[in-house]
């Protein structure tokens, strides 16, 4: 008899919560009423498709500081398979304008040009707007002595396969960043690159000897620049940028190799246009705080404000420029 | 007002680590919004009490009710539960309570003393040393399982093919995915481990719940840990506190493999291996002072480096940028007073706990003679809350109830639950960084002679595999003479 009561008891709070719970669960339908923006009513959920504590995450929490969407936000993390689940659990959210996503464009291309992906997320998802941005830079370790690409460049032709490169992740536009930047300088054929699974392992790895340099974030890099532990050499880009006015460019070394990481607000297909625009607009009046772009230094991002449109457009253009990138990649991974 | 904070934070890390379902990281990510207001140090002395509270509040149900409250506790139930069986709830108990004690402080004073060295030590592992360090945490698989090899091969194997499941990070090829998109990123471990724990032991009792259940007498709880039933432990927890920091200082190894290691490691050296899984007070103590040494060890690389041990470190890194401050290898010359903040945080919190969890011990214990017909359906609601929570969907849920029945199955097998969770937790960090490790050497196997600390991890696991076999194989033709 207890056997059973409890059995029938289990039974109904597992029922209880299944249901509770299966309400965020329902696909994507198109919201008509667009008539007059009604918005919002109830708590905004950010995902945030990288683990608590990554650059994704304390973005998020450092625009909800100064956000007032007028109502709560709420940010939940969903890792895995380097943002992809988060993406695609973003993506497949109601679009009703209560579940946004942070991601970073560059990922997303990743996604669709590595083949894992059956929806070209870049594509299809709805941009609010980009509001940082964050540099690739190639860096070495103070005890290599090198002090510019140049001396990079001669030291790996006078010995071809004895430098290691690092990078974060694989069948990335990151990796492609850093195979396209060794092509230019001409040594490509000439050193060995280990893909780590993320900045920082990478920048372990360079601390410990284990690398000779790397091409990783900024955000990455920034604390360890500033401690004297990391000798940046170039950043990705086609002007210096104010944080770091000796730092050459690569474009200035001849090396037209720009990918940058920007950083921004996503929402499902099919969202009301109004509610982008409104949340853009809040998000604009954020970027422009200085408190704000104090905060996001800090994390090694340089604030960046790009409406929804604008940045779409910026990144059709990447994907289109990196098509032929993965295509090499893919021959290497076989 | 830190002191109030400590222990406000301790006591919520205790109900976090103690309910299956809700882990040490969940509380600390869910209280970083809450230290946002506070003074950095401040902020910091909560983040660190909670996640103390919670890795070390997991051996309560472990111990008395066989579901390890946080995945880091699982190695506590195989010798826990059976001494609650016996009556010693309150012991084993307070043994694992002391234990935490002493892995925590032990940690706190190398975190204290010697946290820039050991950060070097960490820095100095590559590719090739993590993979050695795995393999031979891999390797224990047949002491583990002298009883029954086979059994325990399989058990490994399992683990090991479910420890694949997801994208290839290195290829980008998804495996065993079954077409399931929510599967790239593999499966979830706390949901994986709350259903072949908790879900599985709920429906193994379950089957039990007409028949009348002796109630457990146990004697008066004591505050003074059983020292004497301690006698013979100082060796496993000895190991339990280097072996735990030493993992800690390793960022991406964490608490589960440092737990396993110990224990494993605990059984092979100790004098009495048969007696470990029947209630081994020496079982309780290398898993609970390893899981709590990993605490320690893994706070060295985050302040020294600003490189997170674990995860639950790499949520704290959040709480400190937060503020404004850059976690790196500066901030331990530039701001030594949040260093020694959390350093100080960090050595009370283990004493907080410690005294809380005495404190509570009466109104725990009392958990061993409640209707299994009343928690059985609460633990199983908290399951489902805590893992839905994970990533906010119920396919994770489906993950953790498809586990429960799978774990049930193997039971009814015959096949130990440790091997599975040793294959699921290693294997994937064997292959990652051997494919790392070859990808840097260009494809040469041999590149791991040059590395002298790898080759010694090597030779150990090599011995593990080798000298429980030939020792049987010795045995066996002695009887036969």
């Amino acid at each position: 008899m207890k056997k059973a009561m409890s059995l029938v008891l289990a039974v109904l709070m597992l029922v209880g919560l299944l249901s509770a719970c299966g309400g965020s669960k329902t696909p994507a339908s198109s919201s008509g009423d667009a008539a007059k923006l009604d918005y919002p009513k109830k708590d905004v959920q950010i995902i945030i498709p990288y683990a608590p504590g990554g650059g994704s995450d304390n973005l998020v929490r450092g625009t909800m500081q100064y956000l007032d969407l007028g109502a709560t936000t709420v940010a939940i993390n969903v890792e895995g398979a380097s943002g992809y689940i988060g993406a695609l659990q973003g993506f497949n959210s109601k679009n009703d304008g209560y579940t946004i996503m942070t991601h970073n464009e560059m990922d997303l291309i990743s996604y669709s040009m590595s083949g894992q992906a059956e929806v070209d997320l870049y594509k299809d998802l709805e941009y609010i707007c980009d509001v940082v941005t964050d540099y690739n830079l190639l860096c070495t370790s103070p005890s290599t002595g090198w002090t510019t690409a140049q001396e990079v460049i001669d030291y790996v032709n006078a010995n071809p396969g004895t430098v290691t490169v690092g990078c974060t992740g694989s069948n990335n536009v990151n990796y492609g960043t850093t195979m396209e930047l060794l092509k230019a300088m001409g040594i490509y054929d000439k050193v060995t690159i280990v893909p780590y699974d993320g900045g920082a392992a990478s920048e372990t790895a360079l601390q410990g000897g284990h690398i000779q340099l790397e091409v990783n974030s900024l955000a990455d890099t920034s604390s360890y620049i500033a401690a004297g532990t990391n000798v940046p050499l170039m950043i990705c880009n086609d002007t210096r940028i104010d944080a770091y006015p000796d730092l050459p460019c690569t474009v200035e070394n001849g090396f037209d190799v720009t990918y940058g990481k920007p950083r921004g607000f996503f929402a499902p297909a099919g969202t009301d246009e109004a509610i982008l625009q409104y949340i853009s607009g809040k998000m604009k009046e954020v970027c422009e705080k200085p408190e704000f772009v104090e905060a996001m230094a800090n994390l090694g991002f340089t604030v960046a404000y790009v409406d929804g449109p604008a940045a779409k457009e910026r990144t059709l253009a990447w994907a289109e420029s990196l098509t032929p990138v993965f295509q090499d990649m893919a021959k290497i991974s076989g | 007002m830190c002191i109030l904070l400590l222990a406000l934070g301790v006591f919520v890390g205790i109900i976090f680590g103690s309910i299956p379902g809700l882990t040490a990281t969940l509380g600390v990510t869910l209280f970083i919004p809450f230290t946002y207001t506070m003074a950095p140090v401040q902020g910091l002395t909560m983040l660190i009490a909670v996640y103390v509270g919670g890795i070390s509040g997991g051996l309560i149900t472990a111990t008395l009710i066989n579901i390890p409250g946080t995945p880091s506790s699982i190695y506590t139930c195989f010798d826990g539960y059976p001494m609650t069986k016996k009556g010693k709830p309150a012991e084993a108990l307070a043994i694992g309570v002391f234990c935490s004690l002493i892995g925590g402080t032990v940690s706190a004073f190398a975190l204290m003393a010697i946290a820039p060295q050991l950060a070097k030590v960490s820095l100095s592992f590559g590719s090739w040393e993590y993979f050695a360090v795995a393999l031979m945490g891999l390797s224990v698989v047949v002491a583990m399982c002298s009883d029954s090899l086979i059994k325990g091969l399989i058990g490994a194997i399992f683990g090991l093919i479910i420890g694949g499941v997801g994208i290839d990070s290195i290829s980008g090829v998804s495996r065993l995915t079954f077409g399931f998109w929510q599967l790239q990123g593999g499966i979830s471990s706390t949901a994986l481990m709350m259903g072949l724990f908790a879900i599985t032991e709920v429906f193994n009792q379950s089957l039990e719940l007409d028949k009348p259940r002796p109630k457990i007498e146990f004697a008066k709880t004591t505050l003074i840990p059983p020292l004497a039933e301690m006698k013979s432990c100082w060796k496993a927890i000895g190991i339990g506190c280097v072996i735990g920091t030493g993992i800690g200082i390793l960022p991406g190894i964490g608490q589960n493999a440092s737990t396993l290691i110990s224990y494993n490691l605990a059984r092979t050296v100790s004098k009495t291996p048969e007696e470990f899984g029947h209630g081994c007070p020496e079982g309780i103590c290398a898993s609970e002072s390893s899981n709590n040494a990993t605490n320690g060890g893994a706070l060295i690389p985050l302040v020294c480096l600003g490189i997170p041990g674990d995860l639950t470190t790499s949520a704290l890194i959040g709480g400190l940028m937060i503020h404004g401050l850059q976690p790196g290898p500066l901030l331990y010359n530039e701001h030594p007073e949040l260093v020694g903040g959390i350093m100080c945080a960090y050595f009370m919190a283990n004493v907080v706990m410690y005294v809380m969890e005495l404190g509570l011990m009466k109104a725990f214990v009392r958990m061993v003679n409640v209707k299994l017909s009343y928690l059985f359906p609460a633990i199983v609601a908290c399951c489902v809350l805590g893992v839905y929570t994970l990533n906010n969907r119920m396919f994770d849920v489906w993950t953790m109830l498809i586990f429960g029945f799978l774990g049930y199955l193997l039971i009814c097998l015959g096949i130990d639950m440790a091997p599975v969770i040793l294959g699921f937790i290693l294997g994937p960090l064997i292959e990652k960084y051997m494919r790392m490790a070859l990808i840097a050497s260009n494809g040469n196997w041999g590149d791991i002679v040059n590395r002298p600390v790898a080759v010694f991890f090597v030779v150990v696991a090599a011995l593990f595999v080798v000298v429980p076999v030939a020792r049987k194989a010795l045995g066996v033709t002695k009887k036969a003479k």
